[in-house]
């Protein structure tokens, strides 16, 4: 993430960010940077430190960039580079050897001792006492430099997700693998409220459980992760409310900005129990097939995402794995699916179902696990369901 | 009529689902997840105010609090308070067992923390600025039987089963996955959230026995003490250096030492300093009684006026640490070879130069905490006689054998300086501390001095 005197961005009309993205234009500075970095190899991180901050200026200027973008772009080349000790002696044991003898001696006579004992020259020893420190460690080139145009890349996305990181919340639009991009978020902890847009895309408000007090910045890092997961959809936007030297601002992103495509979407984004049920319907045969990525079901302005659809030749029974819930939200849940002539099962975890009033329709549709959903009876309750005619009741099962 | 109110943590919050037709004060309707919902730390709130309208609260957060009162029982036996610490429990006890307390430094404060946990005998979380002083809490807490003690620092994410320490900046990242498992949340250097950073930290637990600590709270009246009365509890007990110099700490001889600039450094800090101070005359023409922030803000919006900030930096870091100043250090460590010193300066790269000078170890934030560790042992067993550090002992590690501070200079104001004071004040036998505090005259340094005023 690039700090705050590295962002560079532009204001409109007082309130809105604009990134200032690194194009093609820009290899031309780039590779010659990335030049002076290769040259650098070698040398001691702060003396490097120095020398490129220098030379990224002028280069970056010449093509009308500021410093910022200089050091925003050698610091985000950095992170690929190693570093090593250079001393002939563990600098950690050379303190603990010196600084005791100096305890005692003079200077001069406790570094001569120190020395000697270590097997090292003073000047050696001298030298090696805070060589661990992060700037005097040699810094080391990647095995495989990568083109300018690739570097331009990345650093767009860390331009982008630093702006994000100082943001109190999203509003995104996705037109593919919706569930994947919002599974994530939530992964994250975050909280993600759907509004149907126009056809065949889904708008997602994605905030934190405390953002509903104040305007928190708790949550940004978790925010600018999900960037390189959307970024891998196609027409994706995205609106950010971000914090910049006090002031609250907009971010509007979409699928046009050259940020690095490098991330793949994310297969996994599955609680334990979703792995392990998951792993336990795919040894279901007949008649029975499991389908993974089922699709959202829109009702009223919500949509749901169930984790799982079971297909059967008479019907269609949906899972839903809930980690979290109160009465009213189960039962709004299974009312309104219920309402669009969906068949769901809401299996939530034992440890949590103790104290909640169970009644109605969501008995009806509850199975109640611990730490493992029993497929088994998962598969007794969807037959059961779907044997059911409509206002009949199906007990629970407290598996 | 189901007259129960249902108290649910969620990451941070609560999910509060009342009677039919009760409103609660604290519980705002979130739509995102069709639910009321709180902050955790109004848990306590929602549990008075349940009580006061004859509500049953069935919660998942008490029962997980409760802890061994054996291993109470015996801890709490043999733990021992002075009379100013037995007041300030009982202070505390008053207002709810919800408070900010505030002793110097070496008053033991940690004492009164432990006597809180041991009498509230529930599962406890304690919140401190640094990895190094989260690394003393670990020693001191196990020390008093409230161990295995868990610990979120230094890349560890470990709950203990009675005690677990955090940093804020841990307390701050993952406080809303864990903040329902405490019912006692200590805050260590308490004043650090009067200003609302990382203020979720507190936030985001559910603990309804509170305590803050503090050397140096904030004025009466301020803004920041009644964010922290809102987060921790109001200022119940106070005491200061004055009433315990002498008794209950070691008696302190104070030094002010002034050096000069050399030529050289006099003109060099001139160049410095001009530029900037005739951009801020200008600036204050047209702005009148704006503050620092404001002005450099300003002034970083142009080339020159980057360029005027960048060199009074370095004119401020020169007056810091001048050659006189690194020559007094020497002198004065010489001096005190017998005694145990710690060397504070401004900025880390001084305390690096003060070591490599005089041969003694720096403790900094990218020092290991297993050499910090080491350092403080070796200290304590007189193996090095000094140790120098920027700003991680400004607080709460305790030097108990620490009887010199030299500060060479501070840029954090008054509270620094009574904390960095306070670390040799620590009383043992026959000990009599020294401060000695190096200023460069006609200098901003000078100035800071002065604004800081003098601790006893």
């Amino acid at each position: 993430m690039l700090t705050d005197t590295l962002l560079s961005y532009d204001v409109a009309d007082g309130a809105r960010v604009l990134p200032r993205w690194l194009s093609s234009r820009d290899e031309v500075w780039v590779r010659a940077f990335q030049e002076e970095m290769e040259a650098c190899a070698g040398m001691s991180a702060v003396i490097m430190e120095e020398r490129l901050r220098d030379v990224g200026v002028v280069l970056a200027a010449r093509h009308g960039r500021g410093a910022a973008v200089a050091r925003g772009v050698w610091h985000v080349e950095r992170a690929r580079w190693r570093s090593k000790i250079d001393a002939r002696v563990s600098p950690t044991r050379a303190r603990a050897v010196t600084f005791a003898l100096a305890a005692q001696k003079e200077r001069q006579e406790a570094l001569a001792m120190a020395s000697q004992q270590l097997g090292v020259a003073e000047s050696e020893l001298s030298h090696a006492l805070f060589a661990d420190r992060p700037d005097r460690r040699i810094r080391i080139a990647p095995a495989e430099p990568i083109a300018p145009a690739e570097l331009i890349g990345a650093y767009n996305l860390a331009l982008a997700q630093s702006l994000l990181v100082r943001s109190t919340g999203l509003t995104i639009v996705v037109r593919e693998h919706a569930r994947r991009v919002v599974g994530y978020a939530k992964l994250r902890g975050l909280m993600a409220t759907f509004a149907e847009g126009a056809e065949a895309e889904l708008r997602a408000r994605i905030d934190g459980p405390l953002a509903l007090f104040r305007h928190t910045l708790k949550y940004g890092r978790a925010l600018a992760d999900i960037l390189p997961t959307l970024a891998t959809t196609a027409n994706w936007q995205l609106r950010a409310e971000i914090v910049l030297r006090d002031q609250r601002m907009s971010l509007d992103l979409d699928a046009s900005a050259p940020l690095a495509r490098s991330h793949a979407l994310p297969r996994r984004t599955d609680s334990q129990a979703e792995k392990r049920l998951h792993r336990d319907l795919l040894g279901v045969g007949p008649p029975w097939t499991v389908r993974r990525e089922s699709v959202a079901i829109k009702v009223g302005r919500q949509l749901f995402y169930p984790d799982f659809a079971l297909v059967h030749a008479r019907g269609t029974v949906l899972v839903e794995l809930v980690g979290y819930w109160t009465d009213q939200y189960l039962e709004a849940k299974v009312r309104a699916l219920a309402h669009v002539g969906q068949r769901l099962i809401v299996c939530v975890d034992a440890k949590n179902a103790q104290k909640v009033a169970l009644h109605g329709p969501t008995l009806d549709s509850m199975l109640v696990y611990e730490k493992r959903v029993p497929a088994a009876a998962l598969l007794a309750r969807a037959e059961r369901l779907l044997d059911a005619r409509a206002g009949e009741a199906v007990g629970g099962d407290y598996a | 009529m189901d007259s129960k109110l249902r108290l649910r943590f969620d990451r941070g919050t609560l999910v509060v689902e009342p009677p039919v037709g009760i409103t609660l004060s604290d519980a705002l309707w979130d739509p995102r997840s069709d639910s009321l919902r709180a902050p955790a730390h109004r848990f306590h709130h929602l549990l008075k105010e349940a009580s006061q309208r004859g509500l049953h609260v069935d919660d998942d957060i008490q029962a997980g609090w409760a802890d061994s009162p054996v291993r109470q029982a015996t801890c709490a036996s043999r733990l021992q308070l002075r009379p100013y610490q037995e007041q300030a429990l009982a202070a505390w006890r008053g207002f709810e067992r919800r408070g900010l307390i505030c002793l110097p430094t070496g008053a033991g404060k940690t004492r009164v923390a432990v006597a809180a946990i041991l009498e509230a005998k529930q599962s406890a979380v304690v919140l401190c600025p640094t990895r190094a002083l989260a690394a003393a809490w670990v020693l001191e807490l196990a020390q008093w039987g409230l161990g295995p003690v868990g610990l979120f620092s230094d890349g560890e994410r470990r709950l203990g089963d009675v005690t677990t320490v955090m940093t804020f900046e841990s307390a701050y990242r993952h406080m809303d996955h864990v903040g329902h498992r405490f019912g006692v949340l200590i805050v260590d250097e308490a004043h650090h959230f009067g200003s609302l950073g990382r203020a979720e930290a507190l936030e985001a637990c559910a603990a309804t026995t509170r305590m803050g600590l503090s050397a140096t709270p904030p004025p009466d009246g301020s803004v920041a003490l009644e964010r922290l009365s809102w987060l921790v509890g109001p200022l119940v007990f106070e005491i200061g250096f004055a009433d315990l110099v002498g008794t209950h700490l070691a008696p302190v001889v104070v030094a002010r030492l002034i050096v000069r600039l050399d030529q050289d450094e006099r003109e060099r800090y001139s160049r410095g300093v001009d530029p900037f101070l005739a951009m801020r005359r200008t600036f204050l023409r047209t702005n009148p009684g704006v503050d620092y922030v404001t002005i450099a803000r300003a002034l970083s919006a142009s080339r020159e006026g980057r360029s005027a900030l960048r060199s009074h930096a370095a004119a401020m870091a020169l007056s810091s640490f001048p050659r006189a100043k690194r020559r007094l250090v020497e002198q004065l460590l010489k001096t005190h070879k017998g005694d145990r010193s710690v060397v504070f300066t401004a900025y880390v790269e001084n305390a690096f130069t003060v070591a490599e000078d005089n041969l003694i170890p720096v403790i900094a934030a990218e020092t290991s905490a297993k050499e910090r560790t080491q350092i403080l042992e070796d200290l304590r067993a007189g193996k090095v006689r000094a140790v120098a550090s920027a700003r991680v002992l400004n607080e709460g590690i305790d030097l108990p054998d620490a009887n010199v501070a030299i500060i060479v200079a501070g840029t954090q104001g008054r509270r620094e300086h009574v904390q960095r004071v306070g670390r040799v004040l620590r009383k043992a036998k026959d000990k009599t501390a020294r401060v000695y505090e190096l200023v460069t005259e006609e200098t901003a340094d000078a100035r800071r001095a002065e604004a800081r005023g003098t601790i006893c």
